[in-house]
C-alpha cells in the first residue's frame, strides 16, 4: 500500500506482562478502505481496534496514523470515532445533546452545532427522535445514534467493535446496509471488529482473519473465500468439509494425488505443501461437491461412495449429510428444488468434485480441535 | 375467581405483619402525636369552668358563673387530687400559675365569704388579669395548638392572635435551625469524604475492593452507642488523642475536643458516612465503562469526561445519600447527648428532655410532631427531585 491511513508496525501486547496476547502484529489500512478483524473471541481483534483507539498500549512496536505514531496520543486527542456494542450513549443526555457532545467539547460554536447535529440525524434517519433519551429508543435507533455520534465531528477514521452484536437477525441485515452506505457516501476509512464471518463478508472490502493474536490472512472476503491460505480461514470463513489423505503423486502442475482414508484418490490444489508431505489434510465446500443417485464407479473415476445421514430442509436450500465407506462424514448443499424425494437415510449416493475446488493444506497445519465442519450455518 | 383469591391470599399472608405494624408502631405514634394537639388535665379538673369559658369574649373578666364553677371546682379538684397535674399543666404555659392555682383553692377551702367573684379575686389577684384566664381556657381545649405554637416559639394571647413570646423565652426556633444546620454539615461532610470513596470502590482492583468495602460496613457491625462511647474515649481530656499530641510535643496542655460542636460532627460524620457511601457505589457500579471511553473517544479528557459524562449520572446517588444522612443526622439523639455540650444539642435531646425530666408530654408531642412534619417535607422535596433526576438518568 502506497500511502496507508493507518499501519500497524510489529505491535505486541500483553496483558499480564506474561503471556503476549498478540506477540507481533503488522498490517495496514487503507484511505477510505473498510476492513474487517475477523476472529473467534479471544483472537486479539479487539485488543488490537482498542489500541487502535487508544484505550489499551502497546508492549512494544508502533501504531502510524498518516505517518505518526500515535501510540504517546491519549485517546481524546486521537480524532478517531467509535462505536461500542454497548451503544455507549449517555443515558442523562437527550439524542441531539448525545450526538452534539464530541462538538461541544470541542467548543464549536452553537450555531454550527445545531446544524450538523441535524445533518447527521437525517444521515441516520432519526430526524424526529431528536429530544429523545437513550432510553426511549429501540436498540436499532440507539445505535444509529451511536454512529451518528461517531461521525459528526467527521473523523477520517472510525472504529466499530462489533456494533450488530446485540441486535436481532433483521436489524443486523437493515444497520449492515446503513453501514456500508455511509461508508460509501462518507468516504471514511472504518476498522470493523466482528466475530461473524457473514456479517464481515457482506460489508468489508478487506478482511483480516485473526487467531491466537496473529493474523492468518488478509485479503478481499473472495479470496479468502475461495483461496484461503491455512485450513483455519477455510473453516472460520464459510463451511468447509475436511477429509483427511495421504500423497500419493504429483502432476506437472503441481496439483496433488490424494488418497483418502475410505480409498479412493481424487486431485486437489496444494496450498504451502512442502514436497516432502505426506498427509494432507483437504478442503471442499459443501456447495461444490455434486451428488448423484448413481454408484461411485459409474460417477467417475475420482468419484466417492456415500451412504445418506439425514436431509435438513432450509428453504433455499438442502444440507445433505453423508457418510464415507471410512466413516467419515461430509456435508453437501444442493438447491432445494427441484426437490430430491430419494435423498433419504440410508440411500446410495455418489460425490464428486472438480480438483480445482479442493484445496490440501499439511496435515500438520491444521489445528486438529476443530470440527469436520467449521463455521456458522 | 382466580385473581381476587390471590390477593385475598396474599392479604392474609400479609395480615400478622400489618396487626403487628399497627399495634406496635402506628397506634403508638398517633398515640403520642394526639397529646400533642391535646390536654387532659385541665379539662379532667375543671370542666364546668370550662364549659362556661367557652363563650368569654376573652377582653374583659368573665361572668359570676365562670368564677362560681371555678370556686366549686377547684375546691373538689382539690379533694379529688386531679389539682396538680391541671396546675402543672398551666404553669407551664404561664409560669408562676401553679402557685396561683394552689393558693387559690387552699383559701377557697377554707370557706367562701360573699361572692365567688370577690373571694376568687382576693385569694390571688392574679385572676384580676384577662391573661390568666386565657391560659386556662387555652390549657382546656381540644385539640388545641398550644403545644404546636410554643414548640415554634408562639403562644396565643386571651384574646386569641398569635403572638411571639418574649425574646428571653425563645428556643425552639434556634434549636430547630440548629437541628437544620447541623444535618446540613453533616451531611456535606459525608458528601465531601463518601463520594471519592465510592469512586475508589468502583475503580480500585478487585482486592483492594473487597478491603475497602470491608472498611465501609465496618461501622454496621458495632452498636450507635458503643461507637460514641469509643469517640468519648478518644477525645476526653486524659483521652489517646491528647496524649498523643502531648507526647508528641504539638500542645502544651490537652485540647477541650469532647463536647464540642466538632467532635459532635466528627463523631456523626462517622457513623453516618457508609449511608452516604452505599447509594453512591450503588449508582456509580452501574455506569458502563464503556462511557467513559466513548466520551475519550468523542475528544473528551479526564475533566470532561468525569464532569459531563461521569458526575451527573451520579446524582441520583448523591441525592439518594444526601437523603439518608440528612433525615438521620436530624433524628441523632445519643451522639449529641453523649458528646456534645449545651450549645449543640439538637431537637431530639428536646424531646427526650420534655417526656422524661419535665413531663410535658404534650410539648414533647409537638416537638416530635416539629421534627416529622419537617423530615417528610425534605422527603418530599427530595422525592420530586429524585424522581426527576432518576428519569433523566434512567
Amino acid at each position: 500500500m502506497t500511502d496507508p491511513l493507518v499501519r500497524f508496525d510489529h505491535v505486541a501486547k500483553s496483558y499480564d506482562r506474561a503471556t503476549l496476547v498478540i506477540p507481533d502484529l503488522s498490517f495496514e489500512v487503507g484511505r477510505g478502505e473498510f476492513l474487517t478483524l475477523l476472529g473467534p473471541s479471544g483472537s486479539g481483534k479487539t485488543t488490537t481496534l482498542m489500541m487502535l483507539a487508544g484505550f489499551e498500549a502497546p508492549d512494544r512496536g508502533r501504531i502510524l496514523v498518516e505517518g505518526r505514531d500515535i501510540v504517546r496520543v491519549p485517546a481524546h486527542k486521537r480524532n478517531i470515532g467509535v462505536v461500542f456494542q454497548s451503544y455507549a450513549l449517555f443515558p442523562h443526555l437527550t439524542v441531539a445533546q448525545n450526538v452534539a457532545f464530541p462538538l461541544s467539547v470541542r467548543g464549536r460554536p452553537r450555531a454550527e452545532i445545531a446544524e450538523r447535529v441535524t445533518s447527521a440525524l437525517a444521515m441516520v434517519r432519526l430526524e424526529g427522535l431528536a429530544d429523545r433519551r437513550p432510553a426511549q429508543l429501540s436498540g436499532g435507533q440507539q445505535q444509529r445514534v451511536a454512529l451518528a455520534r461517531a461521525l459528526v465531528f467527521q473523523p477520517k477514521l472510525v472504529l466499530m467493535d462489533e456494533p450488530l452484536g446485540a441486535l436481532d437477525k433483521q436489524l443486523r441485515t437493515e444497520l449492515q446496509a446503513e453501514i456500508r452506505r455511509l461508508h460509501r457516501e462518507l468516504g471514511v476509512t472504518i476498522v470493523y471488529v466482528t466475530h461473524d464471518q457473514e456479517e464481515a463478508l457482506a460489508l468489508s472490502d478487506r478482511i483480516a482473519v485473526f487467531n491466537e493474536g496473529r493474523i492468518r490472512q488478509i485479503g478481499p472476503p473472495q479470496t479468502l473465500y475461495d483461496h484461503p491460505r491455512d485450513p483455519f480461514v477455510a473453516s472460520f470463513i464459510g463451511e468447509n468439509n475436511r477429509l483427511e489423505g495421504e500423497v500419493v503423486g504429483r502432476d506437472e502442475d503441481g496439483r496433488l494425488a490424494v488418497r483418502l482414508a475410505e480409498g479412493a484418490v481424487v486431485w486437489a490444489e496444494p496450498v504451502d505443501v512442502p514436497p516432502s508431505t505426506r498427509r494432507v489434510l483437504l478442503s471442499v465446500r459443501p456447495e461444490r461437491i455434486a451428488l448423484a443417485h448413481a454408484e461411485a464407479e459409474d460417477f467417475g473415476a475420482e468419484a466417492l461412495a456415500a451412504s445418506v445421514v439425514e436431509t435438513m430442509f432450509l428453504g433455499d436450500h438442502v444440507r445433505v449429510r453423508v457418510r464415507l465407506a471410512d466413516g467419515s462424514l461430509v456435508t453437501v448443499k444442493r438447491p432445494a428444488y427441484p426437490l430430491d424425494a430419494r435423498l433419504k437415510p440410508g440411500a446410495r449416493v455418489a460425490l464428486a468434485w472438480s480438483a480445482k475446488h479442493a484445496i490440501a493444506f499439511p496435515a500438520d497445519k491444521a489445528d486438529s480441535g476443530r470440527p469436520l465442519v467449521a463455521g456458522h450455518a | 375467581m382466580g385473581r381476587e383469591r390471590v390477593k385475598l391470599e396474599a392479604a392474609l399472608l400479609l395480615a400478622p405483619l400489618l396487626l403487628f405494624i399497627a399495634t406496635s408502631f402506628v397506634a403508638p405514634i398517633a398515640a403520642m402525636l394526639w397529646r400533642g394537639v391535646s390536654d387532659m388535665e385541665v379539662p379532667r379538673a375543671f370542666p364546668r369552668t370550662l364549659a362556661a369559658l367557652a363563650d368569654w369574649d376573652g377582653r374583659n373578666l368573665p361572668g359570676d358563673q365562670v368564677f362560681a364553677a371555678l370556686a366549686d371546682e377547684l375546691v373538689a379538684a382539690r379533694a379529688a387530687g386531679t389539682l396538680n397535674a391541671a396546675a402543672g399543666r398551666l404553669n407551664s404555659d404561664t409560669p408562676g400559675l401553679r402557685t396561683v392555682v394552689f393558693t387559690t383553692a387552699r383559701r377557697l377551702a377554707r370557706g367562701v365569704e360573699g361572692s365567688p367573684r370577690a373571694a376568687i379575686l382576693a385569694a390571688d389577684p392574679a385572676w384580676g388579669e384577662v391573661e390568666t384566664w386565657g391560659a386556662l381556657r387555652r390549657a382546656g381545649a381540644t385539640p388545641t395548638d398550644t403545644h404546636l405554637l410554643a414548640a415554634l416559639d408562639l403562644r396565643r394571647s386571651a384574646d386569641g392572635t398569635i403572638t411571639s413570646v418574649p425574646e428571653e423565652q425563645r428556643v425552639f426556633r434556634a434549636v430547630a435551625l440548629r437541628t437544620v444546620w447541623i444535618g446540613l454539615l453533616v451531611t456535606l461532610l459525608c458528601l465531601v469524604l463518601g463520594y471519592p470513596l465510592a469512586a475508589a470502590l468502583v475503580f480500585v482492583p478487585r482486592r483492594l475492593f473487597g478491603l475497602l468495602l470491608f472498611a465501609v460496613l465496618l461501622p454496621f457491625w458495632t452498636s450507635l452507642i458503643v461507637r460514641t462511647a469509643a469517640w468519648m474515649v478518644l477525645l476526653a481530656r486524659e483521652g489517646i488523642i491528647n496524649q498523643a499530641f502531648l507526647a508528641l510535643g504539638l500542645v502544651v496542655e490537652p485540647v477541650q475536643m469532647l463536647f464540642t460542636r466538632t467532635a459532635v460532627l466528627v463523631a456523626m460524620v462517622h457513623i453516618l458516612l457508609p449511608f452516604m457511601v452505599l447509594p453512591l457505589y450503588a449508582v456509580m457500579r452501574q455506569i458502563p465503562r464503556a462511557q467513559l471511553r466513548a466520551a475519550a473517544s468523542l475528544g473528551a479528557g479526564p475533566v470532561a469526561q468525569l464532569v459531563r459524562v461521569w458526575l451527573p449520572q451520579t446524582l441520583p446517588g448523591v441525592g439518594a445519600g444526601a437523603l439518608m444522612v440528612f433525615i438521620q443526622a436530624i433524628g441523632f439523639y445519643v451522639t449529641p447527648a453523649l458528646i456534645g455540650g449545651g450549645a449543640d444539642q439538637m431537637l431530639p435531646y428536646f424531646i427526650g428532655f420534655y417526656a422524661t425530666q419535665t413531663v410535658n408530654w404534650g410539648l414533647a408531642a409537638a416537638l416530635s410532631i416539629l421534627l416529622l412534619v419537617g423530615t417528610l417535607l425534605i422527603l418530599a422535596l427530595f422525592g420530586r427531585f429524585l424522581s426527576l433526576a432518576q428519569f433523566r438518568a434512567a
